[in-house]
């Protein structure tokens, strides 16, 4: 949904977010859907100012978001509170599922298809009955091969099956039902700890807003990612909006807010090991990827609007190679490498332990401070024979060989590190043009207004002229492995001495073009799989569609009257297109559910779709137009006019999932790895398919391991900036957040005798840390069960450069992976924690 | 580093010991394969001998291998393991100078 979009909401959930705080420009649209009339609910386990502009504040412990939002599900299904219009229509809740289906319910936590042994899961009892549904393309179809040959045509011989009266017993509405039974009020306060009667408003006011009249919108941020549950906490979310028909719609949906500029661009045109840009998965050695035809035959979906994947990668892999993309030689496709692993951060972290990797480039990072595990970060740091850090000023990752903790403590000398290390200055934003993608999906170009001081350059100057020397470098090479790299075109045209590259070639080139004549390309809909159309990045295409018309340069707003969309203002991909899967805010007949809450709906007059947004739907698509099954229908053909959820197979919200989650087909509470408490709902204590990875110096303490007693998470503070570099140097942003601090409740600071101010020590598995106390009731003790959990926090954003120093939050973590994602966890850890200071503090106390 | 005097035969130790674990292995047996045979590479690369430039690149790959199934996507690839456990024995017991060097 669009960020503006919010104040549209009648009821906003802020969860796994500290938004005022952290998202302050974002969160004058909740302070807007406030004032006129929305309820502001903040579920966290801390007590900010999000929490205290809020109307409910609902406290959690950190990790248990599945139970509280599986409560709210219960809610919701047991009193038949959802929108039964919009979910009949939309989802998935009356498709019936495979009979050998058995749910967690009846195995103690487990979903079927598991296999011990190997701590994964099959998806066969997963799928609609009689049919192999393939997930929407998304990171995850790297890790597992869904499809055979031709095994997901049966959704393209007819409809999955359905029941809508609901009875069928292996329905989803039935299952769902079933699986959250137990999530009752007093289940959901004796996982999270929140009181019953404030979950209780809590899940009246959400269920409320729905309807034809009203919506409710979610606002996350990384409090729900950075868990091994984090992609099945989003997927409760979803279930909430699927059943309350907040998808699509104004003042509807699920809003990811990002965490800094251009994390979300750092995924589309991906930064990513696993994927190409704008989400093609990169192909993968072990899979049916050897040739292009290969990858595409087993990687497209039968139906959907993902039917139209080979023309994204084969216009890609013209963009990439130009003339030596070509029918006879698989439009280039030999030059991309496959994948054989993960090779994400945290399993490369282990590997540079293991002497694997020999260098490394860091280019706006600050890992020893950023990444988890810092001293296991410092000791793969400290086995590599190059490293490159690119920054604006040095950095704890650039000096870990002479300050690090590691040094510090004694256990590395300089003298022993043969790590060679470059730092170089880079240039700020202001010093260089290029566009942000960010909360919304929203492209905005800059430009320069400055040149950058001395020998800083900006990325796109380091990365132009490393590529351009390497091509180089290989160009007598004959070896087939730089055959890529050698064919790869790198011409973009420099606009200085310095030899800045033209940042606007480059997204000239991610828009495409047609290849004949070099024209832009107005849309992706226009692109083609026979090599006549170049695109470095299908969802982006339209941003650039004629020379010198950039629309990630516009800047015109609606006025007061106007639709309130803003579509001139920047570019959101695809189609500048502000709220996905819009055409769910009309009705099946194509018309507004309600006059309050229109936004895209069918014209009659005109035979096509139009509203306030750019619909995301086949224009002309009419709403009761229905495939015809008896042709075998493909792509889109496949997909009636009631389907909004166009990259699904068949076009409906999934509230179960039968295809592409690793760890199950709908959320289920788990303890995280680390917990003070047992799982109060199955003897499966944590996700059985998280990624834990075992070896020295990544140690996991057991639940409820009385050495750490105490709940653990980290944070970020509204003054500082993720890693800490670029704010930490400026004097004005350290005065006013000066050194790091842990946060802990009076009765914790009462009972281990902590003063306010006062010096503490945080100890886990990984290593320990001294820091001062700030003993506030922002937090409180939980009860879970008949146990009462303390919980502390503090913030990540502190090192030993700058003006502002302090401990390394991040030293405390464990390496361990979401199963869908890898993301780590920072969330929810257990620790121990005592008065006093280290006896050899490591690198603070100078 | 123990074995460091040959760390193709002390990856190849290694190797077999994750192949005997499966089809849960510890994680320190494949780390360990990793260390030997990154270990290796680098000697072989510090030789700059072109006549090990087939050797390097049978390592590097078994050295991809062994990474797959120690940081697996999705399945874990036993079987290419095996394979790649071969290439390292073969390597390993090649008879020339730069073997017995322990390169």
């Amino acid at each position: 949904m669009a960020l503006w979009d919010l104040e549209n909401a009648d009821c906003i959930t802020i969860m796994g977010s500290n938004m005022a705080e952290n998202h302050p420009v974002a969160f004058r649209f909740v302070v807007e859907a406030q004032r006129r009339g929305a309820t502001v609910i903040h579920v966290d386990p801390r007590f900010t100012r999000t929490s205290a502009l809020a109307n409910i504040h609902a406290p959690i412990r950190s990790g248990s978001d599945i139970a509280f939002l599986g409560g709210i599900i219960r809610h919701i299904l047991e009193h038949d509170l959802w929108f039964r219009d919009f979910a009949l229509a939309y989802t998935n809740i009356a498709h019936i599922i495979d009979p050998g289906y058995r749910d967690p319910e009846q195995n103690d936590g487990l979903f079927s298809g598991y296999d011990p042994e190997t701590h994964t899961y099959t998806h066969d009892t997963w799928q609609y009955a009689g049919k192999k549904v393939m997930s929407s393309i998304a990171e995850h179809r790297v890790q597992s091969q869904e499809k055979d040959d031709g095994e997901d045509e049966s959704m393209a011989e007819g409809p999955p099956p359905t029941d809508p009266t609901l009875q069928h017993p292996n329905c989803v509405y039935q299952i769902m039902r079933r699986h959250y039974a137990r999530y009752t009020p007093e289940m959901v306060e004796r996982a999270t700890g929140c009181p019953r009667a404030t979950f209780q408003r809590v899940a009246d006011e959400i269920a409320r807003a729905s309807g034809r009249e009203r919506t409710h919108a979610f606002c996350y941020a990384v409090g729900w990612t950075h868990h091994t549950t984090g992609v099945q906490i989003i997927r409760a979310a979803t279930i909430i909006q699927g059943l309350l028909g907040n998808v699509g719609r104004p003042g509807g949906g699920i809003l990811a807010l990002r965490g800094h500029a251009s994390i979300q661009g750092s995924t589309d045109i991906p930064t990513l090991y696993n994927m190409l840009p704008t989400y093609l998965p990169q192909p993968n050695v072990f899979h049916e990827h050897a040739t292009l035809p290969d990858y595409l035959r087993v990687e497209t979906p039968a139906t959907g609007w993902w039917h139209n994947f080979p023309k994204y990668v084969v216009s890609l892999l013209k963009a990439w190679y130009g003339l030596a993309s070509r029918p006879g030689n698989e439009w280039g496709y030999q030059f991309l490498p496959k994948l054989t692993g993960d090779v994400s951060q945290l399993p490369m972290t282990m590997a540079m332990v293991d002497g694997v990797v020999r260098g490394q480039f860091v280019l706006g990072q600050n890992p020893v401070v950023g990444a988890v595990n810092s001293d296991l970060v410092e000791r793969g740091l400290s086995k590599l024979k190059w490293l490159v850090v690119r920054d604006i000023a040095m950095t704890e990752t650039a000096n870990f060989w002479q300050k690090g903790r590691l040094v510090q403590r004694g256990e590395l000398a300089p003298q022993d590190i043969g790590t060679e290390v470059f730092f170089m200055p880079a240039a700020l934003a202001a010093e260089k043009a290029g566009s942000v993608t960010n909360t919304t999906r929203l492209v905005q170009w800059h430009d320069a207004v400055t040149k950058p001081p001395g020998d800083s350059r900006s990325e796109l100057w380091f990365m132009f002229h490393l590529g351009r020397r390497l091509k180089e470098l290989y160009a007598d090479s004959t070896a087939p492995r730089d055959a890529g790299l050698k064919a790869l075109t790198w011409d973009y045209p420099v606009i200085d001495g310095d030899g800045e590259p033209d940042a606007d070639s480059v997204l000239r080139e991610i828009n495409g073009y047609t290849v004949a004549d070099r024209k832009q390309l107005h849309s992706y809909q226009a692109l083609k799989d026979d090599g006549s159309t170049a695109c470095g990045g299908w969802m982006y295409s339209g941003i650039y569609p004629a020379d010198g018309h950039n629309l990630a340069r516009s800047r015109k707003p609606d006025g007061p009257d106007g639709p309130g969309s803003h579509l001139g203002w920047a570019f959101s991909w695809p189609s500048n297109r502000r709220t996905l899967y819009n055409r769910a805010s009309a009705d099946l007949n194509g018309q507004p559910w309600s006059e309050r809450k229109k936004m895209v709906w069918w014209d009659e007059s005109k035979g096509q779709w139009t509203g306030a947004d750019t619909p995301d739907f086949v224009l002309t698509k009419r709403p009761d137009e229905r495939p015809d099954w008896s042709k075998r229908p493909h792509g889109m053909d496949a997909l009636g006019g009631d389907a909004p959820f166009i990259m699904e197979a068949d076009g409906k919200c999934m509230l179960f999932v039968p295809s592409g989650l690793k760890d199950g087909p709908l959320p289920t509470h788990f303890e995280p790895p680390e917990t003070p408490v047992r799982n109060p709902l199955y003897g499966t204590q944590h996700n059985p398919t998280a990624k834990l990875w075992k070896r020295h110096g990544n140690e996991l303490a057991p639940p409820e391991d009385p050495r750490y007693p105490y709940i653990f998470t980290t944070y970020r503070l509204t003054e500082l900036h993720c890693g800490g570099v670029m704010s930490r140097v400026a004097p004005h942003a350290a005065e006013l957040q000066p050194e790091a601090f842990v946060e802990i409740s009076p009765e914790l600071a009462t009972e281990l005798g902590i003063a306010h101010l006062g010096w503490t020590v945080i100890s886990t598995l990984r290593g320990e840390v001294e820091v001062r106390a700030m003993v506030t009731e922002r937090l409180r003790p939980f009860t879970i069960g008949d146990k009462l959990v303390h919980q502390i926090g503090m913030p990540w954003h502190f090192g030993w450069e700058g003006y502002a120093r302090g401990a390394i939050a991040n030293v405390l973590l464990t390496i361990t992976g979401d199963a869908n994602t890898s993301i780590h966890s920072t969330k929810a850890i257990t620790c121990a924690l005592r008065p006093g200071r280290l006896p050899n503090p490591a690198g603070y106390r100078r | 580093m123990s074995g460091a005097e040959h760390p193709g035969r002390a990856a190849l130790d290694n190797i077999d010991a994750a192949l005997r674990q499966r089809p849960d292995p510890e994680g320190k047996a494949l780390s360990r394969a990793v260390e030997y045979l990154s270990a290796w590479r680098d000697q072989m690369i510090g030789a700059r001998d072109p006549a090990l430039a087939q050797r390097l690149a049978h390592v590097n790959a078994a050295i991809s291998v062994v990474m797959a199934t120690n940081f697996p996507l999705g399945e874990t690839p036993w079987s290419e393991l095996e394979k790649a456990r071969d290439w390292v024995a073969l390597a390993v017991s090649r008879n020339d100078p730069a073997s017995k060097a322990g390169v």
